[in-house]
């Protein structure tokens, strides 16, 4: 934390100097709206989604570019439900689930997956459209469950390494700032991905019931490339100042996970799950550097580095489901809590200073996931849908500024459709593929915006 | 941040005690009361038939799942999910696809004693019991 106050001061510095020579109206906008000018511009220099600044309510945005809010469907049958998997779950990926379903694992399971995902992001900066995507892939998830040979019960350890936020990130504003009188033009481009290391037990407690604990280390890089330029309209001589800014960062977390699963009757069973608050730490370094350009005199050109130290607190998480299995299928409920008012950077949670709203909300999921059996053929259909509401109802009006957090009309909260396949090669090897498709909208009088989401995920589940 | 810290206190505390109360669990036996070693493997020669039925075995490992899952996965999917590697010998699980293509009215009548081991299919009765087919 020492580290992040210095990097404040002095970013601190170069950034109003350079206000202060070339650019006054936005200068006198942070004045005038904000009533602290070197918080601001604080943030504005050095603001980047793993970046090191003044606490700031608009640093919650961080949460949801680094995509802490949007944890990913591991697995592809869990996939193809949406993710409703708290009652179902019977195999390794229990262990994200619900570690009591590791008991119903009867054999050795080696698990391995693949995915590929593609973001976009369309906005409307002030009248004016623009879109970008980003597309990431790779490892979905490997995962060995073994269970412990056993006279009554079962009892079944299980490792695992997941991928469970996706940090790809890409946005573009472009267009005439109406509230600042300048031309912007803002790139941000992240790449990261953000890995758990699970441990988990599961365990038969009773004949109808069983538990399950495990724990995870999360690990990741995340890399940062913000890119954004500006030109006073009214300004004489003609003055643009581009910035960019260049961050590469590490993650070290760490959380805990506790389940049950209860067996009410041959139709009808049930699961819940908790998930500790979830503490992540992010370090590394990044290069700013900063051209000013003026009409007939040389640019001026500045470069600095700035390291990188912020603490993140995720909140804790509880999931109920229930699990309806007539012959041959089933369908899955899963409701979902998540109190994001708790969530933290540099252990101080966020509320908006005139209003004293808390910036984050309380978020409510329900995900509804079926499954059915091809009695002809060995192979399962799977159909989900999850209604994931955003954790933020806010949006950055001004991402150059990083300022102008403002609460958001929610057009369409987050929405997921899904859609698998598995199929049994064999008797023991289960090939399981899902799409999921996500969509949400958002809007403020500046700005609009929509986000959808397109995930394929591939994994191949060998049971010895 | 007093709050905050308290609630997180409070969740690890709940978390570990919960791990505490779940790992010596009581219904789960790693060793047998009265026997020294595990003996799935030798169905023939089995101790377990001597004391216990088949759907009580079957039971034992199937504590949330008291029967076979065919209704829920379909007989193909039965070993996949539902015989514990350990089991296998003792549970001979191949279900000849003759059987499996035949509506279940055409099925063979299955034996209800305690001889099975010989048998190559396996299906359940109304109690929950576990029959294979020769």
């Amino acid at each position: 934390m020492r580290g992040a106050a210095l990097t404040t001061v002095h970013c601190t510095r170069n950034r109003e100097s350079m206000v202060r020579d070339f650019a006054p109206s936005r200068r006198r906008r942070r004045y005038v709206r904000r009533g602290h000018v070197l918080l601001a511009l604080a943030s504005a220099m050095i603001f980047f989604a793993a970046g090191v600044h003044s606490q700031d309510i608009n640093r919650t945005v961080e949460f949801e570019d680094l995509g802490f809010t949007f944890p990913l469907d591991v697995g592809a049958r869990p996939a193809g439900m949406a993710g409703a998997y708290t009652a179902v779950a019977n195999d390794a990926y229990a262990l994200l689930y619900n570690p009591a379903g590791l008991a119903r694992v009867k054999r050795v399971e080696l698990s391995l997956g693949l995915e590929q995902q593609r973001k976009e992001i369309g906005s409307v900066f002030f009248g004016n459209p623009t879109g970008i995507d980003t597309r990431d892939g790779g490892m979905d998830n490997v995962s060995l469950a073994f269970p412990f040979p056993a006279y009554r019960g079962n009892l079944v350890g299980a490792i695992g390494v997941h991928r469970v936020f996706s940090s790809y990130f890409n946005i573009h504003h472009s267009g005439t700032n109406e509230t600042t009188q300048t031309i912007d033009n803002y790139l941000f481009q992240q790449t990261g991905s953000v890995y758990s290391y699970n441990l988990g037990v599961g365990v038969d407690l009773a004949a109808m019931l069983s538990g399950g604990v495990s724990f995870f280390l999360l690990d990741g890089s995340i890399d940062a490339l913000r890119q954004f330029d500006f030109t006073y309209i009214d300004f004489v001589p003609k003055t643009s100042i581009f910035v960019k800014e260049d961050a590469a960062s590490d993650l070290d977390g760490y959380g805990g996970r506790i389940g049950a699963q209860f067996y009410v009757n041959r139709l009808l069973s049930g699961g819940i799950s908790y998930t500790t608050p979830v503490w992540m730490k992010i370090e590394g370094s990044s290069v700013v550097e900063i051209v000013e350009h003026r009409d007939n005199a040389p640019d001026n050109y500045t470069e600095s580095r700035e390291p990188i130290e912020s603490e993140y607190l995720l909140p804790q998480r509880v999931d109920v489901g229930i699990v309806f299995s007539p012959s041959h299928a089933l369908l899955a409920v899963d409701f979902g809590y998540a109190d994001w008012t708790e969530a933290a950077i540099d252990r101080k949670r966020f509320r908006d200073g005139n209003t004293l709203e808390t910036i984050f909300r309380e978020a409510f999921s329900v995900r509804v996931g079926a499954e059915g059996d091809l009695p002809w053929l060995p192979l399962r259909i799977r159909a989900g849908y999850a209604y994931r509401p955003y954790a933020l109802d806010y949006l950055q009006a001004d991402r150059i500024d990083n300022d102008a957090l403002t609460k958001a009309t929610v057009n369409g909260e987050r929405q997921q459709f899904a859609f698998g396949l598995g199929g049994l090669v064999g008797d023991m090897l289960a090939i399981d593929g899902a799409y999921s498709h996500v969509r949400g909208e958002r809007s403020l009088a500046t700005l609009e915006e929509e986000r959808t989401s397109d995930r394929f995920v591939l994994t191949a589940s060998y049971r010895f | 941040m007093t709050e905050r810290y308290r609630s997180h206190s409070l969740s690890v505390l709940l978390f570990v005690v919960a791990l505490a109360l779940a790992l010596p669990a009581c219904y789960t036996l790693i060793k047998h009361p009265r026997t020294q070693q595990l003996d799935y493997s030798r169905p023939s020669d089995n101790r377990c038939r001597g004391c216990h039925s088949d759907r009580q075995i079957w039971s034992f490992n199937h504590a949330s799942a008291p029967r076979p899952n065919t209704g829920r996965y379909g007989d193909r999917w039965t070993r996949y999910y539902d015989v514990p590697w350990w089991y296998e010998p003792f549970w001979d699980y191949r279900v000849p696809p003759a059987l499996l293509s035949a509506p279940p009215s055409d099925r063979p009548a299955l034996p209800t004693d305690g001889r099975r081991r010989e048998a190559h299919g396996v299906s359940t009765d109304d109690s929950g019991a576990v029959h294979t087919t020769g």
